[in-house]
């Protein structure tokens, strides 16, 4: 059997003395994208942010690997550094700080080159023209004054410049209009088409982002633990019924 | 330096290292009326800036410390320091490098000033007590700019700059500006005629090599009518970071540095005033520096980056006399731990339609302590002026400390005051994510701290806008991580 790209085994995490992830075995391997599902609450971000490293919280048990290793003490820079990528739901501002600066310094240490300026601008350009994107953005400050929309394509077009073996989105669909879902969609399976052995994990509420996507696996996640999974499906009956079945219950297998 | 380098925080002063140097002249510690005529003598000075000089001394035994400063000036010993040292080989009639002893010339190799002697316009370069370098491009000596050390200009252009030494900064300003009269050396002059506009800046560096030494250097500006200047200057000191201070391992009392800058500004004149403070974390850096807009329509802009020094005491002021000259003080401060950065501007409008603007931006961490003190004022005959202060602080943790002391005094109904302030903590999640896109955490905090100040960094000369760069990288030291 190979290694699998990520792997969490029995995660137990914790913040402000409260529990929040009760133990999640989780698996993604190569070119399989992941949907994680749930209420609000139930350590969907959490995990996200657990994954890439978030010294908020922390690991009172169990592991991380990625690509055979075990990273679950692994600062967030060497995680990115690996090939770990995560779209933020809320993406930080950085006043004063100019999106190609920024992306010169990430790129220059995903690449392990430094990347002058001028091959920065190139590289920005041609992804931005496919995420519809203006020139004038890379000029702007870090998610400064951005719109919601504009937030998630700059997520969706760092994404794409730092080939990441791994993505974790995060809510990347929330608070788009249909329009903006719709780029924001084809970043992402343009990406898919152009990095296939790349793994996804999707945390979403909703189904409309995963008939883009197509995601192999589908999770649900409820008080800290996976409770139920299964295929592209699960997430059909979810869209339906919601999340009521599985509250308060007993894991479940559909 | 590559891309990632620039942006690495864990290295450790960049300019400490010391020259083993032969001195020529060096006088004996403390301060006295011997001491002042004996600075005085081996400069060949006239005998009115012998008495001005005396006049200093008076004031600086007359006056005591400020007791307003937050931080305590007890431990200065004027007796234990040494006021003049004067490298062996050195004079200020030097315009070529290769004249420069060689010590010396291999540390300005260090600080990469002898390769920037062909684009500056005019470059003088002081080292300790003494000035051992100055040039000026042959096309501004034709046009009748004068750049040349101050001795220089006390004895060759008398006529020229002598009605204006002490115009803007009187020997009894202050306790240190009065210190900086009785003894002052080095430093430089500046005079640009009517209507030339240099386009290129003008530099002076200033070294410090030996601990327990005093470097008081002058400055004097005058921009005649509708001249324009850019001005910039540097310094750097043999000391360490504060773990290891240079001289408290010789058991020497730390360097002292008070300089006294009087800028003049003649109808529609512009000088841009640019200051990079890199001394090391043992100097104590109290000085005094002050324009005035004497002429209808003149500029006087200052831009401070101040990183360096354990202690400074620095309030750039420009005083608007003449109707619509306008002024504005642009700075970013810098404390780390054990510094000490009481530093801010002063504004005062003394005629009609003159307008003044303050931007100050302080960023305190590792327990270093930011203090703004800033004033505005507006006179009775400032009709219809306009004041403006911003002060933004950005501040590491919760053992750092942001004070901000405004002082507004305002004479005139139709004046204008904006006065603003803001604090803000970097943030565990800003960290995260760019932490999380493979930046490490110095360099996280340091991209932060160039967006703070990004905007004040833009204000300057394009080659210096990398020094900054520089400095930022370098002050924050192993300390920064927690």
């Amino acid at each position: 059997m190979t290694t699998p790209l990520c792997e969490t085994r029995d995660l137990w995490v914790s913040a402000n003395g409260k529990e929040i992830l009760r133990g999640v075995d989780l698996i993604v391997d190569k070119g399989e994208w992941h949907a994680l599902m749930g209420p609000n609450g139930a350590g969907k971000s959490t995990l996200a942010k657990v994954l890439m490293g978030d010294p908020t919280y922390t690991v009172t048990r169990g592991k991380v690997f990625f690509e055979g290793e075990d990273i679950t003490r692994l600062p967030s820079n060497d995680r990115a550094r690996r090939g770990m990528f995560l779209s933020f739901q809320h993406p930080e501002q950085i006043p004063g700080v100019k999106v190609v600066n920024f992306m010169q310094i990430a790129m220059s240490h995903r690449q392990n080159i430094d990347l002058s300026m001028f091959e920065v601008r190139l590289a920005l350009m041609e992804k931005m023209r496919e995420l519809n994107i203006d020139n004038s953005f890379m000029d702007r400050h870090l998610n400064v004054g951005f719109s919601g929309g504009e937030r998630k394509r700059h997520e969706i077009l760092q994404m794409s410049l730092l080939s990441p073996h791994l993505v974790i989105l995060d809510e990347t669909d929330s608070g788009l209009d249909v329009d903006a879902l719709r780029v924001v969609s084809d970043g992402i399976t343009a990406f898919q088409k152009d990095s296939p052995q790349t793994g996804g994990i999707i945390i979403t509420h909703y189904k409309r982002i995963l008939q883009h996507i197509r995601p192999t696996h589908v999770h649900v996640l409820v008080e800290g633990r996976i409770i139920a999974s299964g295929g592209f499906e699960l997430a059909a009956q979810i869209d339906t019924h919601g999340f009521e079945r599985y509250l308060a219950s007993e894991r479940v297998s559909p | 330096m590559s891309v990632r380098d620039s942006l690495a925080l864990d290295r450790p002063y960049e300019y400490a290292w010391v020259d083993d140097i032969e001195y020529e002249v060096v006088l004996p510690p403390g301060i006295d009326e011997a001491t002042v005529r004996a600075i005085s003598e081996i400069k060949n000075e006239p005998d009115w800036m012998l008495r001005l000089r005396l006049r200093g001394l008076a004031s600086f035994q007359r006056k005591a410390d400020p007791r307003w400063l937050s931080f305590s000036l007890d431990t200065v010993d004027f007796d234990r320091i040494s006021f003049y040292m004067q490298p062996k080989g050195a004079s200020e009639q030097v315009t070529d490098w290769a004249e420069v002893p060689e010590d010396v010339r291999q540390t300005m190799d260090r600080l990469r000033l002898t390769e920037q002697t062909d684009i500056l316009a005019g470059q003088v370069a002081q080292y300790d007590s003494s000035t051992v370098f100055h040039k000026l491009q042959d096309e501004l000596c034709a046009l009748g700019v004068i750049f040349c050390s101050f001795e220089e200009a006390i004895t060759e252009h008398e006529e020229i700059f002598r009605p204006w030494i002490g115009k803007v900064i009187p020997p009894a300003d202050n306790k240190y500006a009065a210190l900086n009269y009785a003894a002052f050396s080095g430093g430089s002059a500046i005079y640009v005629p009517p209507g030339v506009k240099v386009k290129e800046p003008l530099s002076n560096y200033f070294r410090i090599n030996s601990a327990g030494m005093f470097q008081g250097e002058r400055t004097l500006i005058i921009c005649d009518e509708d001249a324009e200047l850019t001005y910039y200057e540097g310094c750097s000191s043999a000391g360490q970071n504060l773990k290891e201070k240079k001289s408290a391992k010789l058991g020497l009392p730390e360097p002292l540095h008070s300089a006294v800058v009087e800028l003049v500004a003649l109808d529609g004149a512009v000088i841009n005033y640019v200051t990079i403070q890199e001394w090391a974390a043992d100097v104590w850096n109290l000085v005094t520096k002050r324009g005035a807009c004497f002429g209808e329509g003149s500029k006087i802009n200052w831009v401070n980056f101040e990183s360096g020094s354990g202690h400074t005491a620095k309030y750039p002021g420009t005083v608007c006399i003449g109707a619509g000259s306008s002024t504005t003080i642009d700075t970013v401060t810098i404390a780390g731990p054990g510094q000490v950065q009481d530093s801010g501007a002063k504004v005062i409008l003394a005629g009609p339609h003159t307008s003044g603007t303050v931007n100050a931006k302080g960023i305190s961490f590792g327990g270093g302590r930011g203090i703004y003190r800033g004033l505005l004022e507006a006179r009775e005959n400032a009709d219809e002026g306009k004041l403006s202060s911003n002060c933004d602080a950005l501040l590491f943790d919760d053992i750092s400390e942001s004070t901000t002391y405004p002082s507004i005094d305002v004479r005139n109904s139709s004046v204008h005051v904006a006065h603003e302030a803001t604090t803000s903590k970097i943030s565990q999640d800003q960290l995260f994510y760019l932490m999380s896109r493979g930046l490490n955490e110095r360099e996280a905090q340091a991209m932060i701290v160039s967006g703070f100040v990004a905007g004040t960094a833009e204000k300057l000369p394009v080659a210096y806008y990398a020094e900054v760069q520089r400095m930022i990288s370098l002050q924050f030291g192993d300390e920064s991580i927690g």
